[in-house]
């Protein structure tokens, strides 16, 4: 395998699952630079220390190193909440008014647009009202659609803390987004 | 992979599939892209194959372990040297690969742990 070969696999890997990524990151951060941020630290981190790993385990280790970064985000966020003059700002965290997403819906009516938009909006407002580890158990699970095995070594927790974190996840999103009623396709 | 059938996931995948990302998040995401393909080119990296990099890492290890074995055995006596020779015994022995190319992250992790 040449340095070529994997500089090549390594970048279609990463081009199926950039946009992904971004948007697992922006759900659970609210705020686009430190969603690339994130993706792009996890990038760098999969290429220097797993490139020479067989493709098939690239996948579980760039979701494994993307949610331990969104968790230690998560964790200085709190820190500096803490601190004098870091408290107030709106960085756009969850709980506040959303920074722009970089993304939007696809181009539709603009009547139907703005219900994507609100829609969508509704959606992270309750994705962020979850506990983060619900959080990233439910994109993975649901969004992802990894098995609860994979969502387990993603995330370096047991398959059966992943099953009580994704019914709970899924129980709160209920009542927060409706089972059927508050649902527009 | 499988997927979880709920009326509340599929809504949630459906919307969240449905977005398409700007052109400036997809013009840095790209370019992010390429510094982490570059950055996983093996032979521009200081210690390129992984045949390489366990010589080096042994080498390295076992050149210490050679300047520690005459200093363990000058301050601990006659009775050390055998701790002496199993300390280079071990430093000089050969882990599997994956062992050191997980040990940071398992590392990272333990550190997750303990801070939670």
């Amino acid at each position: 395998m040449t340095a070529a070969d994997t500089r090549q696999r390594l970048d279609r890997f990463l081009a199926e699952q950039e946009i992904q990524a971004y948007k697992m990151a922006y759900a659970m951060t609210r705020n686009r630079d430190d969603a690339l941020d994130l993706v792009q630290d996890s990038m760098l981190r999969l290429a220097r220390h797993y490139a020479d790993r067989p493709d098939g385990e690239w996948k579980p280790l760039f979701y494994r190193i993307l949610n331990n970064r969104i968790r230690d985000h998560h964790r200085r966020r709190k820190l500096w909440r803490w601190l004098p003059g870091f408290g107030s700002g709106n960085t756009g965290e969850q709980g506040e008014t959303p920074a722009d997403p970089g993304y939007a819906p696809d181009p539709v009516e603009p009547d139907q647009q703005l219900d994507q938009q609100q829609e969508l909006r509704r959606i992270h407002r309750a994705l962020g009202e979850l506990p983060l580890r619900q959080q990233q158990t439910f994109l993975l699970r649901a969004w992802q659609e990894f098995s609860t095995a994979e969502t387990a070594a993603a995330l370096g927790i047991s398959e059966a803390s992943v099953k009580t974190h994704y019914r709970r996840a899924l129980q709160q999103l209920r009542q927060r987004l409706g089972t059927s009623g508050g649902i527009k396709a | 992979m499988n997927r979880p059938d709920d009326p509340i996931t599929d809504h949630i995948r459906r919307q969240l599939d449905r977005q398409t990302v700007d052109a400036d998040i997809r013009r840095r995401l790209r370019l992010a892209r390429g510094r982490a393909a570059e950055a996983g080119d093996t032979p521009g990296r200081l210690f390129g194959n992984p045949a390489s990099r366990t010589g080096l890492a042994l080498a390295g290890i076992a050149a210490l372990a050679l300047l520690l074995v005459p200093l363990l055995n000058r301050n601990s006596g006659p009775g050390a040297l055998p701790d002496g020779l199993v300390a280079f015994e071990i430093a000089t022995s050969s882990e599997p690969l994956e062992f050191y190319q997980e040990l940071e992250f398992y590392l990272w992790l333990e550190q997750q742990g303990e801070a939670g």
